[in-house]
């Protein structure tokens, strides 16, 4: 499958691990990948406070690029992307009017948005168009006895409606889904579906880190090994700044936090170094551990 | 974003205690803040996660892009008024009441209908 690929901005800077365990993982799932590099950021919401008008521009120029490809659909890794994305589509989709007025700001580049793209993070392309099945059949080396507790923040699981979750389409399941289809266990804990503190980082450094510990603190209480998020600003807080949160939380802390590409990798048969764990603040030594004994243990 | 096009993780904190320049990161208020993190920052660059080259120059759109981008927001930031489309809030607030005979009234509560400015 052949799809455009919006890596966000963040995979390409300061988690340069989720862009280079994408670029590992895609050929495994059989998924070719048309890196929008000439794409600009989403604003990741907050150009959108600022300005509206801007923050549907940049994107319908990215969407207008994405559109220039033979892709199938847009794919992003970053479900803050995906959020303010989504936010700015419904707005273009839902008035001609309004997207031809956009439309005049792209004029001069010859580029134009046209109503109905499909963008969908990776972990929605994974059970939407992938499918489970095909997923467990490529596993091969299974997550067995690695508990992983899943983390969505924000942008991915809310508002369902825009984001079309419902019955048909448990898109906040996702993930504990995707866990499970690769011979992992999930680890429910109270921070399933909690912010990661990561939009306030510049406002309140402390809340932040507190919301950090406190989520990473109780998915060590759960017994979790690992988690696994969808998110790169997720990732930033929760083990970029994972030291300086222990210290807010008053504990020790040391849980991995995984991309969902490398936590797909690992059960596709990479190893961990391959998916650039070694990039990660906090040493993911139980996963690694994990890796380690599984293949020990394998039959020769 | 304006200056490169894309985010830059590294300019986040200096910009906001420090002004909205690169050189925002040499402000006191900002080095106060970045001193505070500088534990962080050296754990991510001796990981490899972070490159010095990105955290100090950042990471940047080629120049047509760029170029096009910086043309995007001169435009759009350039109008006399803003332009907005709200899905969620539509049409006119209600009409003020009546004042009933006899309470008295300064006009207060007689706010202008207001909509947002729909495109439709």
């Amino acid at each position: 499958m052949k799809v455009a690929y919006w890596p966000g901005c963040v995979s390409r800077g300061f988690t340069p691990e989720l862009h280079g365990s994408m670029a590992k993982v895609a050929p495994l799932l059989d998924l070719e990948l048309i890196e929008l590099d000439r794409a600009a950021c989403c604003g990741a919401g907050v150009i959108a406070e600022h300005n509206q008008e801007l923050a549907d521009t940049l994107n319908a120029r990215t969407f207008a690029l994405a559109q220039q490809t033979d892709g199938e659909l847009m794919m992003n890794i970053c479900s803050t992307c995906q959020g303010s994305q989504s936010e700015c589509q419904e707005r273009l989709d839902a008035n001609g009017e309004y997207r031809s007025f956009i439309n005049q700001n792209l004029a001069d580049e010859g580029l134009a948005y046209e109503k109905g793209l499909t963008n969908k993070n990776l972990l929605w392309l994974l059970v939407e168009e992938i499918g489970l099945d095909t997923l467990r059949s490529k596993v091969k080396r299974p997550l067995t006895d690695l508990k992983v507790g899943p983390f969505y923040g924000c942008y991915i699981v809310r508002p369902v409606t825009r984001l079309g979750i419902d019955e048909e389409h448990p898109r906040d399941r996702y993930m504990h889904m995707v866990i499970e289809a690769l011979g992992g266990t999930v680890i429910d804990y109270a921070g399933v579906y909690k912010c990661c503190g990561f939009p306030i980082i510049t406002m309140n450094k402390q809340a932040s880190l507190k919301m950090a510990g406190r989520h990473l603190g109780d998915a060590l209480d759960a017994d979790a090994d690992c988690l696994v998020v969808p998110c790169p600003l997720c990732h930033l807080n929760l083990d970029l700044q994972q030291p300086l949160a222990a210290k807010e939380v008053n504990r020790e802390l040391g849980l991995p936090v995984l991309h969902l590409p490398q936590l797909l990798g690992l059960a596709l048969g990479l190893e961990p170094k391959e998916l650039g764990m070694s990039k990660h603040v906090v040493k993911p030594t139980s996963v690694i551990d994990w890796s380690a004994s599984v293949v020990a243990g394998a039959p020769a | 974003m304006r200056d490169y096009g894309l985010l830059n993780e590294a300019e986040l904190l200096p910009r906001s205690y420090g002004g909205n320049s690169w050189f925002g990161k040499f402000h006191p208020a900002a080095g106060k803040e970045l001193l505070s993190s500088l534990s962080t920052v050296i754990i991510g660059v001796a990981r490899g996660k972070v490159s010095p080259k990105i955290a100090m120059f950042g990471h940047k759109l080629p120049k047509p892009d760029l170029d096009a981008i910086k043309r995007i927001y001169a435009k759009v930031e350039g109008r006399p008024e803003r332009v907005e489309l709200n899905l969620y809030v539509s049409g006119y607030e209600d009409e003020p009441q009546p004042v009933a005979a006899g309470v008295g009234s300064s006009g207060e509560g007689d706010q202008s209908a207001s909509s947002e400015s729909e495109k439709s």
